[in-house]
């Protein structure tokens, strides 16, 4: 386990500041205490000050989780976000889509979403932003990118893809080995 | 005896008569059974008229005899004046008397408010009698440079043949008017002196010459206007005659009398011109032989739109003379009453305006008028002002509105949006109630037939088809013979002018951002925003967006674009299923720059907003949000004044039941992660949810007690019945209602402070509760004696608890 290289540190914050803008550094300084992102094998971990002092008692090889995992670097050295984190970014999304009942499995079984299932969208999403999924009953679904623009979306044919699956809740089952 | 007319105006006379509309042959016979009913009636307001004056005359003993033969003249002089040659000053004296008795009369009527001769139309006689006071001054000064006078005399010489005659009718005028009569008795004497040299004269009698001079003005008006309007059809040439005195030159008159030939013109017109446009005749029509009726008729339309075109270019002269402050015609009227002047003919206009909406040249009357809405002097614009917000208010058809905001949407355009804001803001009267919004739609799908020919042929018998033909043809006349303006044309005159508005509103809101006019227009936007069309919200939410986030508005603008953001989402803009994030941001970053201080104004708005946006997109809306706007609101009510904290704890309120969870806020317990964050300006997650509403507790102590009923409410949970429930009086209003009740503008509590007296009393009861009973009796005796002794003696009190 060690802190992440600057270089790492802006790959990351490059993806996480695609949903959340500017909120990041609400993430780190939070008024109930430091909190502080870590790499081990790969994936990166957010965790608070405290577990990471706790943590520091176990050997690298014995270690398999610590704190929440939001993501792995890939081996062409890019950041791919885990579903792990939406806790935590969820409250600073800054785009939003909002997904109609009908159309909210479909997309926690890994699919895009179509305009019959865009219930609402946040106006001025520019495309290709990164968006945070939610339901109708405003409960975080999942993290997707928008194909098109708020002002696009109004003239679409009700079966093209306005956003781009990236990650779902579904995935605590389905990928529920690899997900640490 | 009428200007000389430069040729470049005549053009615009024909081309705007060659517009008006399609002939037909039983419209002409609809008219002359109009002009009937109009000569009718006007035959019977003569005779109320006179009617009127002959009580006058009863109730003043002096002039009896003058009046009194004229009952029985009444028929003969109708016929008489109808046979009387056009030139009323060449008769003889006779006929002079008669019509000065009826001069009489006009001048009562219309100068001095007498009762409502002319049904339906209402004189302000104010507006006469203030304008009367102010050119005598400006005249006065005008008076001293006198040498002038002498040629004038020599030409108009025939007048002081008339002029004792005058006089002797002007001591029945004094009756009635008393403000002139101190001026009268040495006049008579001069007059019979003779006015042989104006030089040798002194000040005084000059003053004198001139009263004298003006009310013979007045006499000679006031027969003309009650000639005109007794017969208007055979007595056009007279209302060219009086159209003459606009071009008075006798400087030590000339504005007075113009002025007053201004507003008697005015009023003339507007009795008898017709209620319908009248419009040239083609010339098949010209060449076709008539009744002779019809042919006095059409002479006196022609007429009657060729004078009033000229008195509308004389009025539109002296407005233009002014703006140029040309010296043109110095001689006879002074550069300095030019101003007053003007400021008349602006009124005449205005109210032909009001008053002749469907007349000839109505058009012209508004090209005249909109840029004076923009003048530099006050007073002329707030006139036009005015006149404008009227005419949009009764404009019915919508006709008149188009035309105006077309001009004003060049005006604007053509001054580079250097106006002045209250030319906006008197579009926002405009009476616009619906518009064709899926016009793009509707208009293109072509419109279906219900058979086309060939269908018909095969599926209808003969018999059919021929019924058929005659049942179109009976509804096409029915159609026709439908007098009332049809709803479709106006709804099509009403979104042409809206589109035109709009396009006012976008053009200043895309180049002029920095000017003074954005306040007037946003406003307009947010008035007008359930009438946009749907294609500009895009566009619209952009420009506003970026408007907000410049950062150079004040408070009360933004507020104005957020309401106009959520007005336009709350109408037709549902389908668009978007979230206005950034606005709901904006509006609490807001809230926190709000205060008691001067913009309480502001919250009005607030709550307006709040309404659209929490209460009535509550389906739309997170609780997070919710919940940020319920604490920082009621953070809000501690330090604003009593009424805008009633309002806000009603918005909450209203919130509160909109969104049962809100009750998290109501204990201290915490829910999820997280600290509260009050000064961040997200609503999404400033973790709203770990916080408590503690000011309730504050505000349960507020002075106001209304305040404090609301929040003991809010406290309980906001239940809307039982033991904690508001009563009907106060549930049932709506915030911004609540807020308008309990407002201290006026200076008044609402409600009434009561009588402190009784609440020290309770305090002092509570000293029956000690449990000590020794001390209790000591406490019992101090107050007792406290009450007994009137003054404060603390020696008595002392030695009373010693035993």
């Amino acid at each position: 386990m060690r802190p992440l290289t600057d270089e790492e540190t802006k790959i990351m914050f490059e993806k996480l500041s695609k949903y959340i803008g500017e909120n990041i550094k609400l993430l780190v300084d939070r008024p109930d205490g430091t909190y502080c992102f870590r790499l081990h094998s790969d994936r990166v971990y957010y965790m608070s000050e405290k577990i990471l002092k706790l943590a520091t008692n176990f050997s690298r090889d014995k270690l398999v989780s610590v704190g929440t995992c939001f993501g792995k670097f890939t081996k062409t050295s890019k950041f791919r976000l885990h579903i792990t984190a939406l806790d935590f970014l969820a409250p600073y999304a800054k785009f939003k889509v909002w997904v109609k009942p009908g159309a909210e499995q479909s997309f926690l079984y890994g699919n895009h979403v179509l305009k019959s299932g865009l219930g609402r969208i946040t106006e001025n999403t520019m495309q290709y932003q990164g968006v945070v999924v939610y339901s109708m009953s405003d409960m975080p679904l999942g993290f997707g990118v928008a194909a098109k623009s708020t002002q696009e979306c109004r003239r679409m044919d009700p079966l093209s893809i306005v956003v781009f699956h990236q990650a779902d809740v579904g995935e605590f089952i389905r990928n529920e080995d690899t997900l640490t | 005896m009428g200007p000389p007319r430069s040729k470049k105006r005549r053009p615009t006379f024909r081309r705007l008569l060659k517009t008006s509309g399609v002939k037909l042959e039983n419209k002409l016979k609809n008219r002359q059974l109009k002009q009937q009913n109009i000569a009718k009636k006007q035959r019977k307001e003569q005779k109320k008229l006179r009617q009127a004056v002959k009580d006058a005359a009863i109730r003043t003993p002096r002039p009896l005899e003058t009046y009194r033969k004229r009952p029985e003249e009444e028929e003969d002089e109708e016929e008489f004046l109808e046979t009387l040659p056009t030139d009323m000053m060449e008769d003889d004296d006779l006929q002079q008397m008669t019509t000065m008795a009826r001069q009489a009369s006009f001048i009562t009527r219309d100068l001095s408010s007498c009762g409502p001769v002319h049904g339906g139309k209402k004189r302000s006689s104010e507006v006469v009698r203030g304008y009367e006071k102010v050119p005598r001054k400006m005249a006065r000064m005008e008076e001293k440079e006198v040498i002038h006078l002498l040629p004038i005399k020599d030409k108009t010489g025939v007048i002081p043949q008339s002029v004792e005659r005058v006089v002797k009718k002007q001591k029945e005028e004094e009756e009635e008017e008393e403000e002139e009569a101190a001026a009268e008795e040495p006049q008579e004497e001069e007059n019979g002196g003779g006015l042989e040299s104006i030089a040798d004269l002194t000040a005084e009698q000059r003053e004198q010459l001139r009263v004298q001079k003006i009310t013979q003005k007045k006499l000679l008006i006031a027969g003309l206007g009650s000639a005109i309007i007794s017969d208007p059809v055979s007595n056009m040439k007279r209302v060219k005659e009086l159209r003459g005195m606009l071009m008075e030159s006798d400087p030590s008159v000339a504005v007075t009398v113009r002025k007053l030939v201004m507003v008697s013109l005015m009023e003339i017109f507007k009795d008898i011109a017709p209620t319908y446009r009248i419009r040239p005749l083609t010339p098949a029509e010209k060449a076709a032989k008539v009744k002779k009726e019809t042919q006095q008729l059409r002479e006196f339309e022609e007429g009657l739109v060729s004078q009033y075109k000229f008195y509308l270019e004389d009025l539109e002269q002296t407005v233009r003379d002014w703006k140029q402050r040309k010296k043109k015609r110095s001689q006879a009227v002074g550069f300095q009453s030019y101003r007053g002047l003007a400021e008349v003919a602006v009124r005449c206009l205005c109210e032909l305006l009001l008053a002749l909406p469907h007349f000839n040249f109505h058009n012209n009357i508004i090209v005249i008028l909109v840029p004076l809405m923009n003048d530099p002097a006050k007073k002329v614009s707030d006139m036009c002002c005015d006149a404008f917000r009227k005419l949009f208010q009764q404009d019915k058809q919508g006709g008149a509105s188009l035309a105006t905001v077309r001009v004003v949407s060049g005006l604007v355009k053509s001054l580079n949006y250097n106006v002045r804001p209250e030319v906006l803001r008197t579009l926002l009267s405009l009476r616009i109630k619906e518009v064709e919004m899926k016009k793009d739609i509707e208009a293109t799908a072509p419109k279906k037939k219900f058979m086309n020919n060939k269908e018909k042929k095969k599926n209808l018998s003969r018999m059919q088809r021929k019924w058929k033909k005659a049942e179109e043809k009976l509804e096409k006349e029915l159609l026709e013979a439908e007098a009332s303006e049809s709803k479709e044309k106006k709804i099509k005159l009403h979104t042409e002018t809206l589109n035109i508005v709009f396009l006012i509103y976008f053009r200043i809101l895309k180049k002029a951002k920095k000017s003074v006019l954005l306040p007037a227009v946003l406003e307009g936007l947010a008035n007008f925003a359930h009438l946009i069309n749907l294609e500009f919200f895009d566009d619209l939410l952009n420009v506003l967006q970026n408007l907000i986030q410049s950062g150079d508005l004040t408070n009360r603008e933004s507020l104005h674009c957020i309401q106009t953001v959520f007005t336009i989402l709350s109408g037709q803009g549902d389908v668009l299923n978007i979230d206005p994030l950034t606005f709901y941001s904006q509006l609490y970053k807001m809230l926190r720059q709000l205060h008691a201080g001067v913009p309480n104004d502001d919250i009005i708005i607030v709550l307006r907003c709040l309404d659209a946006m929490l209460t009535r997109r509550r389906k739309q809306v997170t609780l997070q949000r919710a919940m940020a706007f319920v604490k920082r609101l009621s953070t809000l009510s501690l330090h604003v004044l009593p009424n805008a904290s009633v309002g806000i704890l009603a918005a909450n309120r209203s919130t509160m039941h909109s969104f049962p969870k809100c009750d998290f806020l109501l204990d201290n317990e915490v829910q999820g992660s997280g600290f509260y964050l009050p000064e961040l300006d997200e609503p999404e997650h400033c973790n709203a949810q770990n916080t408590a509403l503690w000011e309730l507790h504050t505000l349960q102590r507020h002075f106001h007690p209304v305040v404090r009923q609301f929040a003991s409410h809010l406290c309980q949970g906001a239940p809307s019945e039982g033991a904690g429930s508001l009563g009907a009086k106060l549930s049932r209003r709506c915030p911004v209602e609540l807020f308008g009740d309990y407002s201290v503008r006026d200076m008044t509590f609402n409600p009434p402070v009561a009588p402190p007296s009784t609440k020290k009393k309770d305090r002092f009861s509570g000293g029956a509760t000690l449990l000590d009973p020794e001390l209790q009796r000591q406490v019992q005796s101090v107050l007792t004696a406290a009450a007994e002794d009137a003054q404060l003696d603390f020696t008595a009190t002392h030695t009373a608890t010693q035993h």
